[in-house]
């Protein structure tokens, strides 16, 4: 089990209050396997909050504030990566919160399809954009003639 | 930047729960893909930001030390990397040995003071490069890693072992030494036409040369030159006194360049060789005089294989008063002074210098060989001037012996372990070793010294001067 911060054992804990008021026992015990996922050194991280923003896509029958609980538990998570990498969580926060709000906006408006395709394409075209100006920052760039 | 296999894993459970999204229209699959989307940009974000100011704060140094090596001599690559700041990305750095090393690189993770070392040896001499140092960093999730070149390439010029500034002086004068065919002194009936001389009662008259005769108006002889074989005997000695010198620089290997040279023009004009090398015990290998491709590459081989031999006890620059000089001040302690009185019951048991060096090596070898060998052969002597009492009394007998020698000297003053640093005390010993060698000097007996042609050519004007 690794070292945790109290930010994301209170994550933890949001995530199985949210889980628990959207399935009753079967959250709570999708609850402990995600903070069981979380816990084990050997599972990334990353796939431990996918794992817990599952649950709370499959457990949950319409938006509400359990929801609401159950995701900040979720972005708990990220804390001691996001404590580590603390500008760069925020520029990926900046962008999650983006795909969020456009997500929101958009979703009631075209169908679903749509929007998650629209989604896919932007991130993919900003994702590309990064990539090359990294390059360009970091003089990795080949000229022609070489 | 590349993507790692987790990326790839990653990336296909973000595209699943868009799927899910339109599959169950529920946008809160989507937030799974927002969280990949998220973990992707700030795992990019890190890498970049990362790097970057690694690249623009550190202060790096890669060398080699030394930055100018001899072949097969041991050398040490260093890149120091020094970061005011740590960052929070995991960086590899990276030390790429030269390729002719053939040993892997070395990684060590990047810390405020980095440091990373190869060692090893250039079998080859020449120019090398080696690339700068390699940060390899992995963004947070492990989703990407990027490597960047980080300082300067590194350089080392390798020079051969063998001293390539090979210098014979004789007497302060830069030389090359004749070694073409050599004629006999004695004028014979050969086959090369020489100098005319007068006719002489006893001469045959097939001899006269008619035209020098018409022309001149007395009978003419024409004499006739021959080329023989010159016989060769080279003495090498290699005793641990020729071990001064920095690596591949040694007097030994200065004296080896001389062996060779003699080896290869004796091969080249098929003359008779023989070589005996001298070692702190004695003599270490022998080749009688032999002619033959088969011959002059053995010895060529034992001179490369020439290593200062080691000794029981420090070797010290032995006195440089012979016999004669010896006796000679004793008889002029004529008076009772206190000084006189403790000196001479030493003088009175001294011995003969022949009777003191008589078993030292380079001397017991010349002799044994001389005696064993028939005709007068050339002898040829490589040594330095450590133990001068036995070189000279080594000349004194072969002078005795009416034997043409030759003695190649590597004086102790060009390898002293000053250098030319102290230049006074160079030049001290410079002079004191000329002193030495002007006493050497005797009838058929050539003297050079050999060693750094810009050693010697710093030394020698001073040198001449001071005397």
């Amino acid at each position: 089990m690794t070292a945790e911060t109290p930010l994301t054992i209170a994550g933890v804990l949001a995530l199985a209050t949210g889980l628990v008021l959207l399935g009753g026992p079967l959250g709570g015990v999708a609850a402990g396997t995600a903070a069981l996922a979380l816990f084990i050194p050997e599972i990334p991280r990353l796939f431990g909050v996918l794992y817990a923003q599952l649950l709370v896509a499959v457990l949950t029958p319409s938006l509400g504030l359990p929801v609401a609980i159950a995701e900040l538990g979720v972005l708990l998570m990220f804390a001691p990566v996001a404590r580590t990498y603390t500008r760069a969580f925020a520029v990926g926060g900046g962008i999650a919160v983006a795909g969020v709000v456009w997500t929101l906006w958009v979703w009631p408006a075209i169908s679903p399809l749509a929007a998650a395709g629209s989604l896919l394409v932007v991130l993919a075209t900003g994702l590309y954009g990064l990539h090359r100006y990294e390059l360009v920052r970091l003089n990795l760039v080949q000229s022609s003639h070489e | 930047m590349r993507v790692t296999r987790r990326w790839g894993a990653i990336t296909a459970v973000g595209l699943t729960f868009a799927i899910l999204a339109v599959l169950t229209q529920s946008p809160l699959y989507l937030g799974g893909t927002l969280l990949v989307a998220g973990a992707h940009v700030a795992g990019q974000y890190a890498l970049l930001t990362d790097l970057e100011r690694v690249r623009n704060t550190a202060t790096v140094s890669h060398t080699f030390t030394p930055s100018t090596a001899i072949e097969d001599t041991p050398v040490e690559q260093t890149a120091t990397i020094t970061l005011p700041q740590l960052p929070a990305s995991t960086i590899t750095a990276t030390l790429t040995p030269p390729t002719v090393w053939d040993t892997s690189p070395t990684q060590t993770s990047l810390d405020t003071q980095t440091r990373l070392s190869a060692s090893g040896h250039f079998p080859l001499a020449g120019r090398f490069t080696t690339p700068p140092i390699t940060l390899e960093a992995t963004s947070p999730f492990g989703l990407y890693t990027e490597t960047i070149p980080l300082g300067p390439d590194a350089g080392i010029t390798v020079d051969p072992s063998a001293p390539r500034d090979t210098a014979i002086f004789s007497g302060g004068d830069r030389i090359s030494i004749g070694y073409g065919e050599h004629p006999t002194t004695r004028e014979t009936s050969g086959l090369d036409p020489g100098k005319i001389r007068q006719y002489l009662p006893g001469d045959p008259t097939s001899r006269i040369d008619w035209n020098a005769t018409a022309r001149l108006g007395d009978p003419y002889i024409r004499e006739f030159e021959t080329n023989t074989d010159r016989d060769t005997l080279l003495f090498v000695d290699h005793r641990s006194s020729l071990a001064d010198g920095p690596a591949g620089r040694t007097q030994l290997d200065y004296l080896r360049e001389i062996g060779l040279w003699f080896t290869r023009h004796a091969a080249d004009l098929d003359d008779p060789l023989g070589l005996y090398t001298i070692g702190n015990a004695g003599r270490t290998a022998q080749t009688p005089l032999q002619t033959g491709s088969a011959s002059y590459r053995r010895i060529e081989h034992q001179l490369h294989d020439l290593t200062p031999t080691t000794a029981s006890t420090p070797t010290r620059p032995t006195h440089t008063m012979a016999s004669i000089d010896l006796h000679e001040r004793a008889r002029q302690l004529d008076d009772n002074s206190q000084y006189t009185m403790t000196l001479r019951p030493y003088l009175a048991h001294t011995g003969t210098a022949v009777e003191r060096v008589e078993s030292d090596p380079l001397f017991s070898t010349v002799t044994t060989t001389l005696d064993r060998t028939r005709g007068d052969p050339w002898i040829v002597i490589l040594t330095d001037d450590t133990h001068r009492t036995e070189l000279h009394e080594t000349l004194r007998v072969l002078r005795r012996r009416d034997i043409y020698v030759s003695v190649f000297i590597c004086p102790n003053a060009l390898f002293t372990s000053h250098g030319l640093t102290d230049a006074d005390t160079a030049y001290a010993d410079y002079v004191d070793f000329l002193d030495y060698r002007d006493r050497l000097a005797g009838p058929r007996t050539t003297l050079y010294e050999v060693g750094p042609g810009d050693h010697l050519e710093t030394i020698l004007p001073r040198a001449s001067r001071t005397r």
